[in-house]
């Protein structure tokens, strides 16, 4: 039982190191990411699980309830839910 | 046993078809008359125009297409679909309309009054007449 | 019965709320009724014998409530006709607060982030395909569900994401044969007071490497021990489970379309234990031990032609999905199935499909069904998201 907690955290310490350098290879991209507009994050996240909603389909009030359920399913970053919320909101 | 997959393939079949013409009819966008006076400052500015490409990649391409013909990743999702940019009808419109229909959007179409600044949207009309078919 | 008379008096509770809620707009507290729902008709054909049914309605209601910009409840009901019963199903019931922009702890019932497919691919409208892949649901070896605690969040680094999810649940239980011997050695994951004192662990690393979030890899592992307190034979055993999931969506432009593939791969490792049979005409049970190794995968690939002229065609889309189970040799429950389904789905809008789907199922063994199976089925669904 031991061993299999060691080689499980092994596994997930390597995973872990392999994202992080290989990002840091990538890094004159960071800009990309944190300059992505709300409706391209809207168009390339929620697809990841579903089909992309529609904004019209729900109120401003309603986004905010399903920003934050969203957030938390998808462990979406703060800064892409914000914007996706706020894009619902000027497209509903 | 076959003859019955066959039947049941053939009325699901059927059922499909009459859902896909069931597709929602949509009322035609024209912007009022008033927008059509309005002029373009940016007219045939080729600087303004790659400004405008910077937008258009960043804001529309999601919905409208990198090439703008309407069928960006997020558009299949939409009602009524996007429109796409290409058409003799699209491009028939003054710059004064399309500067109004992306101030003001329908639903799903988004109001870009608050988020691009008057200039900007200029810019990306003159970016959006570079997208007619030549 | 009386699980509609409670589930009318919550709605109409909602209904009030929802009302109050408009009076003033500013109103902090929110609280919505998401969910799926879904029915159809199947048609199955095992080894020969054919079987035709509508089959109706899940309803499968998820309930929001948002106190603040950081707090939420959220739990989910799922009703369903079976044997000519109404079951309830408490899928979760669990709270969050978001700490920080990269932590979010939760607490109660909730979906375990095993892979993606139990977390986020399961419903109805989001399923491109009528069914689970092998290796989920009842007698499944991936786990869905578990109480506990979880930390979970996502930032970004440089040009990729990283998400991560970390949780200590009640863990699975061993079935040690003495209710059900034929099901000896398997493990069963609803364990709502905790059979022994130690608490399992588990997490799942999700890095989806380009920016635009096409691409992601995620590493599960779930571990405790799953035997009873104390107990002389297996208070000791535990069990490791891991899952390895890709996805990959974009829209390509030279197929004019939309790629999607999904893929998870489960595997379940028991400590070896002893088991007991007793054969028809005896009176003391056989010893019988066997390496306690499962694994289930899937893979799925669809297609949806959005960049296609038509807008009818830009609706339809075309799925292909393999899936496999192999269970522990020498169990009672000892299996090797595989399964290929194709699928033709019509969307009506981006929440509401109808979906046609073929799928042949070849099984040897199973403790439900011993020996060769053969299925062949035919499923047209409706499902929609709300």
């Amino acid at each position: 039982m031991k061993k299999q907690y060691k080689i499980t955290t092994m596994l997930l310490v390597t995973f872990v190191a392999i994202a992080f350098i290989v990002s840091s290879c990538s890094s004159n991209k960071s800009a990309l990411v944190s300059n992505k507009s709300g409706a391209q994050l809207w168009g390339e996240n929620c697809i990841r699980c579903h089909s992309i909603p529609s904004p019209s389909a729900y109120n401003d009030v309603d986004w905010e309830t399903i920003g934050l359920h969203m957030q938390i399913r998808a462990n979406l970053t703060k800064d892409e839910i914000t914007k996706v919320v706020e894009f619902m909101q000027t497209a509903n | 046993m076959k003859k019955q997959i066959f039947k049941f393939s053939l009325a699901s079949l059927g059922i499909l078809l009459f859902m896909s013409f069931a597709v929602q009819q949509t009322g035609e966008w024209i912007a009022p008359e008033e927008a059509d006076a309005l002029v373009n400052p940016y007219k045939n500015n080729t600087e303004a125009t790659k400004e405008g490409k910077k937008q258009f990649n960043q804001l529309c391409a999601i919905c409208h297409g990198n090439k703008g013909k309407g069928d960006g990743i997020a558009g299949a999702a939409l009602n009524p679909k996007p429109a796409n940019f290409t058409t003799v009808k699209f491009q028939s419109q003054t710059d004064g309309a399309i500067f109004w229909k992306m101030t003001n959007g329908r639903s799903p179409m988004a109001s870009y009054k608050e988020i691009l600044t008057d200039d900007q949207r200029w810019q990306l009309v003159n970016y959006l007449r570079t997208l007619s078919k030549k | 019965m009386k699980h509609l008379i409670i589930f009318v008096s919550i709605l109409s509770l909602s209904g009030l709320n929802n009302l109050i809620g408009q009076e003033n707009m500013f109103s902090k507290t929110q609280f919505m009724i998401r969910g799926y729902g879904h029915a159809g008709f199947e048609y199955t054909s095992v080894n020969g014998k054919n079987q035709s049914s509508y089959v109706g309605s899940t309803f499968a209601p998820i309930f929001l409530f948002k106190h603040s910009d950081r707090l939420l409840f959220e739990s989910e009901l799922e009703f369903e006709l079976e044997n000519n019963q109404v079951n309830v199903g408490f899928e979760y019931a669990d709270m969050s607060y978001i700490l920080n922009n990269y932590m979010t702890i939760r607490m109660g019932k909730f979906l375990l982030p095993f892979g993606t497919f139990v977390e986020r691919l399961h419903p109805a409208w989001i399923n491109r395909l009528s069914n689970m892949p092998l290796g989920f649901g009842h007698d499944g070896i991936a786990p869905s569900s578990g109480i506990g605690v979880e930390l979970r969040g996502g930032f970004a680094v440089g040009g990729s994401k990283l998400n991560y999810s970390v949780y200590t649940t009640n863990g699975p239980v061993l079935k040690d044969g003495s209710n059900e011997p034929e099901e000896a050695g398997m493990l069963l994951f609803e364990n709502f007071e905790d059979n022994n004192n130690n608490k399992a662990i588990g997490g799942r690393i999700g890095y989806l490497p380009f920016s635009n979030s096409s691409v992601e890899i995620g590493f599960s592992v779930y571990s405790g021990k799953v035997g009873n307190t104390n107990d002389s034979l297996y208070g000791n055993t535990g069990a490791n489970l891991m899952a390895g999931d890709f996805t990959f969506v974009k829209q390509v432009s030279p197929l004019y379309g939309i790629i999607d593939i999904k893929a998870q791969y489960n595997l379940s490792l028991v400590d070896k234990a002893d088991y007991f049979e007793l054969e028809p005409g005896e009176t003391i049970p056989t010893q019988y031990t066997f390496e306690n190794k499962s694994d289930a995968y899937f893979a799925q690939l669809s297609y949806r032609p959005t960049m296609a002229g038509s807008n009818i065609i830009k609706n339809f889309e075309i799925i292909g999905r393999y899936s496999v189970i192999n269970t522990p040799e020498g169990s009672l429950w000892e299996q090797q199935a595989s399964q290929i389904s194709y699928g033709l789905n019509y969307w009506l809008s981006w929440r509401t499909v109808f979906k046609l789907s073929y799928q042949t199922t070849n099984s040897e063994g199973g403790h439900d069904s011993p020996g060769t199976t053969k299925t062949n089925a035919i499923f047209l669904h409706w499902a929609l998201g709300f």
